[in-house]
């Protein structure tokens, strides 16, 4: 036991200790950093999502409208996420912090103003439902990792930081009820991998490292059909009121 | 381990760190390891390469009589006139680009006590492991089929010149004739072989032939992809092909090879063309080696595919028992690799890790029409097991674009085995 | 100085990794990627004439084509009963192994005139995601320069059929294309060098 945290340590510190690696993202959030994304004009987003150019897809092509649609359940959803979150990842993606070449492509060319814009306009979305396999079950023992997480592990409860209901919280913590189960797992997976690196002292690589495939799996149903609960709830409210 | 001094355990371990350190693939202090391969066909072939590219410092000689080698697999395709005698050679000059060292000598014996290999040219090689891929030979279960039988009533089951006789045979019948194989028991190199033979021959028949007839008469009561045969039959080669089980008067007992006639007990039948598949054993060097079973066939430890008979010697390929691989030429690919990896793990002073093998099969069974069997294994309890829930054959009811699609992957599956074997 | 350094991180590295490959059970990558090459060649790079180059496919399309192929999901001749045989875990374990082959872009028989026909469609349609002639393994658009024709000529008739499901931004591409122009540019995939 000792032997094998020492050892997860050691790998999860060499990284940053002996190879000197860069930091996981140079996005700092300072007053200015803040203010620019609550100042983030969802409408210029709006238009900014549609558009593309000779190289570049349209976000619309892979997020769907709104960041409701992905075209593949591997792409995530951007509908209602959070706004600083959104953000910092669009900012991750242009400086290379986050690495995939379609997006570091597309958000090569816009200005922190546009990102905030586009951050905006996301967060401004209704949480669409997303497809979850009605065979898949989650084990009571799942469940007490979102609340209770389990301290033999040290895997703290993801209640702690997203929230009792997945929503994220205000500074950079995303929402992740009703995200895509594919992108849940892929997330995960690039995160234990140390394929991910731009989680902010390598807190969710840490965790996504203790956690077995299993307990992903069963999160990422957990968190889908938590977001599909809450949408179904505030159309039923609606449909009272 | 005595000699082992601590000179030269510092020479070792300062040949590592300076692997490590500098990433040259340089062995300071350690004389290169001799691997003697012997046999030159897909197990053999693909063994020598794949050591060599895990580990270069490794000294492979592989021994093999014949300079240009014919494939098996895709040799029926040459009986139907679909393909030539050259599209299935292949050379040894793509192993020597490996760095094998290739000698083409016959091997006539092995010395597993003393480490060494000794060939028809006199010639003696040391080794530390020796990998033997001797293929098969045949057993004498026919009455009358002999040596000099086989050249009127070939077997075409080694590749080459008996290959060519019987498609001359097969050219030189008068339309009408009756074309026989005789299928051996089990187990045998490559089971649907002599079926796919039947569709092959059949297609021929029909182009060139039409009023001839074939008669696959069998040693056994069921074969591989039998079902799929039997619909190829149907569908392609209704009124040509027939095929008569060991129980419904099948089995061959007794030839004359200068009447062309196949006996099965006091039934006789007078063919036009003769092909007679004895059964089988492992290849003879297998057995004066002293490596085979009661059974004719060489026991091996599955996870390196080192005899269990003699130490430091590998067996792959048909002439292995590896149960519940078949004796197929993608197996002895995947086995070639195996014990390759064993072999520089070994060498290299670590244990084997867990193989993985697999075995893909065509049968090219009418115009555009292949089917296939897989399987996917792996070690389990310390023995060769299939996966399961992988493989199995190709769906009877598989569409024709699908099977037509299966055409192209065969033919893919034949360059490519070629290349990652002796390419 | 600075050299020694990086060595000693490389060795403190390598000694970890070994004690994790040690850890984990099963086969290594090599043992199980070796086992595809009698069909997709020596280390994924295909003789054709019609299995694809596994050489330098990404991770994410390796996993996703395997994944779909043991579900049912993809259309298939034998890679259905092939990735039966494996876990999640070995096939990710195949797909770093492939994804650490260079790009492999065989010489493949193609129509030169279609080819050429074939560029123009593929900057107006293709290019975005499949960038540079389809030779750069993106996230999920697979590689496709240098493939062989029959498989890629396979892989549109499946999506076509709507045997196999095309991204949403590829179907509204694909939909605008005659048939001779999906010829041309899979023809022009097949040329790229």
């Amino acid at each position: 036991m000792n032997t094998y945290k020492i050892i997860t340590i050691a790998c999860v510190l060499m990284p940053f200790g002996l190879a000197q690696g860069a930091p996981s993202s140079n996005v700092a959030w300072t007053v200015e950093t803040h203010s620019l994304v609550r100042k983030g004009d969802a409408s210029i987003g709006a238009k900014i999502e549609t558009v593309e150019t000779e190289d570049v897809n349209a976000c619309t092509d892979c997020h769907g409208k709104g960041g409701a649609e992905p075209d593949r359940d591997k792409h995530p959803t951007l509908a209602g996420q959070v706004a600083a979150y959104t953000f910092k990842q669009l900012r991750d993606y242009k400086d290379g912090s986050r690495e995939n070449r379609r997006m570091n492509e597309a958000v090569e060319r816009l200005t922190n103003e546009q990102l905030a814009a586009l951050a905006a306009w996301y967060a401004q979305q209704p949480v669409p439902s997303v497809e979850v396999d009605a065979d898949e079950t989650v084990s009571e023992e799942t469940v007490r990792l979102v609340f209770r997480g389990d301290k033999k592990r040290l895997i703290q409860p993801c209640a702690s930081c997203h929230g009792r209901n997945g929503q994220g919280a205000i500074i950079d913590v995303p929402a992740i009820a009703g995200q895509n189960v594919k992108y849940f797992v892929e997330t995960m997976k690039d995160y234990a991998g140390e394929k991910r690196t731009n989680d902010i002292y390598s807190r969710m690589r840490i965790i996504a490292k203790a956690l077995t495939r299993d307990e992903i799996n069963e999160l990422a149903v957990y968190y889908a059909r938590l977001g599909n609960e809450q949408s179904d709830g505030s159309t039923q409210q609606a449909a009272a009121q | 381990m005595a000699n082992f001094t601590r000179r030269k355990f510092l020479q070792v371990t300062g040949g590592a760190v300076a692997v490590s350190s500098l990433g040259f693939p340089a062995i300071v202090g350690a004389a290169s390891k001799k691997v003697v391969v012997v046999g030159g066909g897909v197990g053999g072939a693909t063994a020598a390469k794949y050591i060599r590219m895990a580990d270069s410092s490794i000294d492979v000689t592989l021994i093999e009589p014949n300079t240009e080698y014919y494939t098996c697999f895709m040799s029926n395709e040459v009986l139907s006139g679909h393909r030539t005698m050259d599209s299935i050679k292949v050379t040894y000059d793509g192993l020597k680009g490996h760095g094998v060292n290739v000698v083409h000598d016959t091997v006539t014996d092995i010395d597993a006590a003393g480490k060494k290999v000794m060939t028809a040219g006199g010639k003696t090689f040391a080794y530390d492991r020796c990998i033997v891929a001797p293929g098969i030979s045949f057993a004498s279960n026919i009455e009358g089929y002999d040596e000099a039988a086989m050249k009127t009533m070939p077997h075409a089951w080694k590749a080459g010149e008996q290959t060519v006789i019987l498609r001359k045979q097969l050219e030189a019948m008068d339309d009408g004739g009756v074309v026989a194989i005789a299928a051996p028991p089990n187990p045998f190199r490559c089971p649907p072989g002599p079926y796919e033979r039947a569709c092959q021959i059949a297609m021929y028949l029909r182009a060139k032939k039409p009023k001839s007839k074939l008669i696959i008469l069998d040693a056994k009561d069921k074969f591989s992809k039998q079902g799929l045969f039997m619909q190829a039959f149907e569908r392609h080669h209704a009124g040509i092909v027939e095929w008569v089980s060991a129980e419904k008067g099948g089995k061959v007992t007794r030839v004359d090879a200068a009447t062309n006639t196949l006996y099965v007990g006091d039934t006789a039948h007078k063919v036009a063309v003769a092909n007679v598949i004895p059964a089988q054993t492992a290849g003879a060097i297998a057995i004066k080696a002293g490596l085979t079973d009661d059974k004719g066939w060489c026991p091996i430890d599955g996870r390196s595919f080192e005899s269990t008979i003699h130490k430091n010697v590998h067996v792959i390929g048909d002439a292995s028992v590896a149960t519940p691989l078949p004796k197929s030429g993608y197996a002895a690919n995947s086995e070639g690799k195996v014990a390759a990896a064993a072999v520089v793990d070994l060498l290299n002073g670590r244990e084997p890790g867990d193989p993985a093998l697999v075995n893909t099969c065509y049968s090219v069974v009418g115009p555009d029409d292949a089917i296939s069997v897989a399987k996917v294994y792996d070690l389990k309890d310390g023995k060769l097991n299939g996966v399961e829930g992988s493989g199995g054959l190709t769906s009877k009811d598989s569409s024709p674009e699908m099977r037509a699609r299966e055409v192209d992957y065969a033919y893919s599956w034949f360059a490519n085995i070629k290349k990652d074997s002796w390419g | 100085m600075g050299c020694n350094k990086k060595a000693l991180v490389a060795l403190i590295g390598s000694v970890f990794m070994a004690g994790t490959t040690q850890v984990l059970a099963g086969s290594s990558a090599s043992m199980m990627a070796n086992t595809c090459a009698g069909c997709h060649g020596t280390n994924g790079q295909s003789a054709g004439p019609a299995s694809p180059n596994l050489a330098g496919m990404s991770e994410s399309y390796f996993n996703d084509s395997m994944k779909a192929f043991k579900e049912g999901t993809r259309p298939a001749t034998i890679m259905d009963r092939i990735a039966k045989g494996y876990s999640d875990e070995q096939i990710e374990t195949m797909a770093g192994f492939f994804a650490g082959q260079p790009v492999y872009k065989a010489m493949v028989p193609h129509d030169a005139a279609k080819a050429k026909a074939g560029a123009e469609t593929y900057d107006k349609s293709c290019a975005k995601c499949h960038d540079e002639g389809g030779s750069l393994p993106g996230d999920d658009a697979g590689i496709l320069a240098g493939q062989w024709l029959p498989w890629l000529q396979y892989s549109m008739a499946d999506f076509k059929a709507g045997n196999r499901e095309m991204p949403k931004k590829m179907a509204k591409q694909v939909e605008k294309l005659s048939d001779a122009e999906i010829d041309a540019v899979l023809n022009y995939f097949a040329s790229q060098k």
